[in-house]
């Protein structure tokens, strides 16, 4: 990843350019500083990826549209995670491609080289149309907080007027991609579809927090709950459940509810609700006259030892 | 120690169909040690060739002629190396 610059200008184009414009533009940089294509220039490999993480912000008129709204998040290009370029497995006496390229060098390595070129063994192989697989295509999708802990079938609208089926498996994260092998697009002359990866983004719950399998979530409860105990009502991914809340409970005690967070290989997690204390809304006058009395004999001081007077 | 893959492997790994994969090593674009055991030298071939293909829309015969200029260059490159005339970074 690098910081990112303007992808317009990287790419060269105005804001108002075309997709073809835009694509056309991008091919022509990434032949001109593909690190492959230029062997020993160490300078490409930065410049090639910096295009790339443009194209894959401007690329889609969706993704385009997304940072001409300003949500310019940084994009991870796709190939970062690719492998080694052709030129590294190159260097040195043991690669075998470069040692037969080398097959000619021994009498007179210049007409070796123009020989290779001009009427080298491919020369004499027949060629008809060569496959070429179709390139991937990447998409976002957004999923629901609780759809994304328990999984869920979406028909997703693609671009291309097709629809396409997704089932969200459960407990799937932000940034997690869906593979669909043959789904991108068309190959030529025979060669197969490539991959369609959707991308998952969870839309953030008001309601709940995740962490790794365990799901969190505030509650309030009343004095006398807190302080008698209790059943609440406390909501779920799953829906409603009635919770025990322990006598003598205090703001920040968590109750632990088994088998309501997120799914895993061995079960579900657990939902944790955190107790919230709340006086009564409206100021009460039957309260405060049983407090003052209370208090005559049961004072406490809870920050006591605290360093708080 | 050096990977192997099988074709399952290379197609997986490469992106690339297997059908695909088999005309580029008829066509000499890829020519593995052996029959069906693949290396990392052939992925990246391969990777490259469908970046060609795929992404930049290079045709077969520019990409013949590429693949050719490279392993050229490329010889040449590691046979200035030797003599001690290129300095080039070790294999990391």
């Amino acid at each position: 990843m690098t910081t990112l610059r303007n992808p317009y200008d990287i790419l060269g184009v105005k804001a108002a350019a075309t997709q073809d414009e835009i694509k056309a533009a991008y091919r022509k940089l990434a032949k001109k500083f593909h690190p492959d294509l230029n062997p020993g220039n160490m300078g490409t490999e930065t410049k090639f990826k910096e295009i790339n993480e443009a194209y894959e912000h401007l690329g889609t008129p969706e993704t385009r549209a997304k940072y001409d709204r300003g949500e310019t998040e940084q994009a991870t290009f796709a190939g970062g995670g690719r492998g080694p370029f052709y030129q590294e497995t190159q260097r040195g006496p043991h690669a075998r491609y470069s040692a037969q390229g080398a097959q000619g060098f021994d009498d007179d390595f210049l007409r070796g080289l123009f020989g290779g070129l001009g009427g080298g063994s491919s020369g004499a192989r027949s060629r008809g149309p060569v496959p070429m697989p179709g390139p991937d295509q990447r998409f976002e999708m957004e999923v629901e907080f609780r759809e994304a802990v328990l999984g869920a079938e979406k028909t997703l609208q693609l671009p291309n007027g097709k629809s396409l089926q997704t089932k969200i498996p459960p407990g799937i994260k932000t940034g997690q991609k869906l593979r669909f092998q043959g789904q991108g697009g068309p190959g030529t002359q025979g060669g197969l579809s490539g991959d369609l990866f959707i991308e998952v983004k969870v839309r953030p719950s008001a309601e709940f927090k995740r962490h790794d399998f365990t799901i969190e979530s505030n509650i309030e409860v009343s004095l006398t709950e807190a302080l008698l105990g209790g059943e609440i009502t406390v909501r779920t991914v799953d829906g409603n459940v009635l919770l025990k809340v322990p006598p003598h409970s205090n703001t920040g005690t968590k109750l632990r509810i088994k088998g309501k967070g997120v799914p895993h290989k061995e079960g579900r997690g657990d939902h944790i609700v955190h107790l919230k204390v709340m006086l009564p809304r409206e100021p009460d006058a039957a309260l405060e006259a049983f407090l003052r009395e209370w208090s005559r004999d049961h004072a406490y001081n809870p920050r006591e030892g605290q360093g708080n007077a | 120690m050096r990977t192997l893959y099988s074709l399952a492997d290379l197609c997986a790994h490469g992106a690339t169909d297997e059908h695909s994969i088999i005309e580029f090593i008829r066509l000499e674009w890829i020519r593995p040690a052996r029959p069906d055991e693949f290396d990392h030298e052939d992925l990246a071939r391969l990777r490259l060739i469908r970046e060609l293909g795929t992404d930049l829309l290079v045709n077969p015969e520019g990409i013949d002629l590429v693949l050719q200029l490279l392993d050229h260059v490329h010889a040449l490159r590691n046979l200035l190396a030797q003599t001690g005339r290129l300095a080039i970074d070790p294999i990391p």
